[in-house]
């Protein structure tokens, strides 16, 4: 499925309203290199559920606008359904470990103003924002200290072995 | 020749004002109690025109003879007011001009009856309680005639020179067109001349309202003492726009001093601070450049995200639909009431 990176199938996006939301979009791919921004408004229909939508489109879509090579692993998707009012962040693996569910409500939370008065293109460029300051801290976190993030991946059984602090006593130290 | 009707317009032409000398009313008459009520006042309305006719000895149907408006040729002084002829009793002269009264109205000779001198005193009294010009008046007779030496300027030098702003009034009762006005020296700074003419004409104009001559001192306080209330105004006008002066000299006065405090502080400073005026330019221009720079250097900035090896789940190839969703349906909820959880088959176990 071939699709342009800001994809405003519901029509919410005003003509003077689309330069400010691609710009947003494109200073996120600028501070961040590795990550790119997709926007898809349009009705999903009663049946249809955002989450699940979001993963399918994250995973099959192929945005025509990105540079070759591009994986959507890197892709951040913003959804919105003008019908049912519902809006969803979704993220590839290469942000997943970065990005807590949490983070992502964040952002959402900060156009839910917007949204409700109907300022689509205000509310997209405010969660872009929220979104680019949590990036940034996580980058640095990250930089900081890798294995922070990396520990999250490992299945909850070998997570807790590889927590669990070897005991240190008498016996040791005479071995 | 003369037609018949025109000589009838004639003769009514001519004999119009007989006719109406014939028919006009007649002139009053003062009914007996009136007249003494009057009398008892000490006044009666146009007894100096009518003369004769006013004392009663006009009678319905008698002969009406003119009245005596002075006899002689009629001269410029018909309309100047009369001047009273009586010189006042020199017994009194040392109670009027000697030294400075002690009270606000000054009656030796007993022309006002207790009532109104009571009268009289308290509202002077009320009037130097209230206001800073303070008001004497001097009763004379209507036909009494002050003194050639008595000069009602020198009397207010004499007495009222030092005192606060003052005014003294020759009040001839039953004839408040005779008064006349002398301001105290620290007067006529402070208040025009004509604003007294004209509080002396205003308060004449009220007095002659009235009938009894005692009702007429009465109204001329009142008015006068309006008018005083005005200068008063004016006063404090004058005194506030002395005041600013002095204030903004005082204000001037009291920068002047800080300034010069201010001055010698710099000169105690100023060899220090020319010693570190450089070091602290240059530290001051680092400071704001490294702000400059890091600012800079922070909006060029690009953050990159270690690679982490992620477990594909779902089968999803690129993403496992990891994030929030949220409903903006309703203002009155707010987000975190509108959010809808993630479906647990989707949590990374």
């Amino acid at each position: 499925m071939r699709m342009r990176c800001l994809a405003d199938t519901a029509g919410l996006l005003r003509h003077d309203e689309r330069e400010p939301v691609e710009v947003a979009m494109r200073q996120i791919t600028k501070r961040f290199p590795q990550v790119f921004v997709a926007i898809y408004t349009g009705s999903l229909g009663e049946a249809a559920h955002l989450r699940r939508f979001g993963f399918w489109l994250l995973n099959r879509a192929k945005f025509a606008d990105l540079p070759p090579g591009t994986s959507n692993a890197a892709g951040i998707l913003l959804t919105i359904d003008p019908e049912t009012k519902a809006a969803g962040l979704s993220v590839g693996y290469l942000l997943e470990p970065f990005l807590e569910e949490e983070d992502t409500f964040d952002c959402l939370a900060r156009a839910h103003s917007h949204w409700l008065e109907g300022r689509y293109g205000d509310g997209m460029i405010k969660a872009l924002e929220q979104l680019s300051w949590i990036l940034r801290k996580r980058s640095n976190q990250a930089g900081r200290n890798p294995q922070h993030f990396a520990r999250k991946l490992l299945p909850s059984a070998s997570r807790s072995a590889a927590t669990r602090r070897r005991p240190s006593g008498p016996e040791e130290v005479e071995r | 020749m003369m037609k018949a009707w025109q000589g009838l317009v004639v003769g009514a032409w001519l004999a119009a004002p007989w006719a109406t000398a014939r028919n006009s009313a007649p002139l009053p008459n003062w009914s007996e109690a009136q007249r003494k009520a009057m009398e008892a006042n000490g006044w009666l309305a146009g007894e100096r025109i009518l003369g004769a006719a006013a004392d009663g000895e006009s009678q319905p149907g008698a002969a009406v003879s003119p009245p005596d408006l002075g006899g002689g040729v009629p001269t410029a002084g018909l309309t100047a007011p009369q001047s009273p002829v009586v010189p006042v009793p020199e017994k009194f002269l040392t109670a009027y001009f000697d030294a400075k009264p002690e009270g606000f109205l000054i009656d030796p000779q007993g022309l006002l009856d207790e009532g109104a001198t009571h009268e009289q005193l308290a509202l002077l009294k009320a009037h130097a309680a209230d206001s800073p010009i303070d008001l004497y008046i001097y009763i004379f007779a209507k036909d009494q005639e002050i003194p050639g030496d008595v000069r009602g300027e020198e009397l207010c030098e004499r007495c009222f020179g030092t005192e606060r702003p003052t005014l003294l009034v020759f009040y001839f009762l039953g004839a408040p067109q005779q008064t006349v006005l002398y301001p105290s020296p620290s007067m006529p700074e402070a208040i025009p001349a004509t604003e007294q003419r004209q509080a002396l004409q205003s308060a004449i104009y009220q007095a002659s309202q009235k009938a009894s001559p005692p009702a007429q001192l009465e109204a001329f306080t009142i008015q006068l003492t309006k008018r005083i209330y005005r200068m008063e105004q004016m006063l404090h006008g004058i005194s506030d726009e002395a005041d600013g002066p002095k204030l903004s000299r005082a204000r001037a006065a009291k920068l002047a001093k800080s300034s010069s405090s201010l001055a010698e502080r710099w000169a105690r400073w100023r060899p220090m601070a020319l010693d570190l005026a450089i070091p602290g330019l240059l530290i001051a221009s680092v400071l704001a450049a490294s702000v400059g720079i890091i600012g800079w250097r922070r909006r060029r900035a690009t953050y990159r995200f270690p690679e982490l090896f992620v477990e594909p789940r779902l089968g999803g190839q690129h993403a496992a639909g990891l994030g929030a969703v949220i409903a903006f349906a309703s203002a009155d909820l707010p987000p975190a009431s509108q959010r809808r959880q993630v479906a647990g088959y989707l949590r990374r176990t």
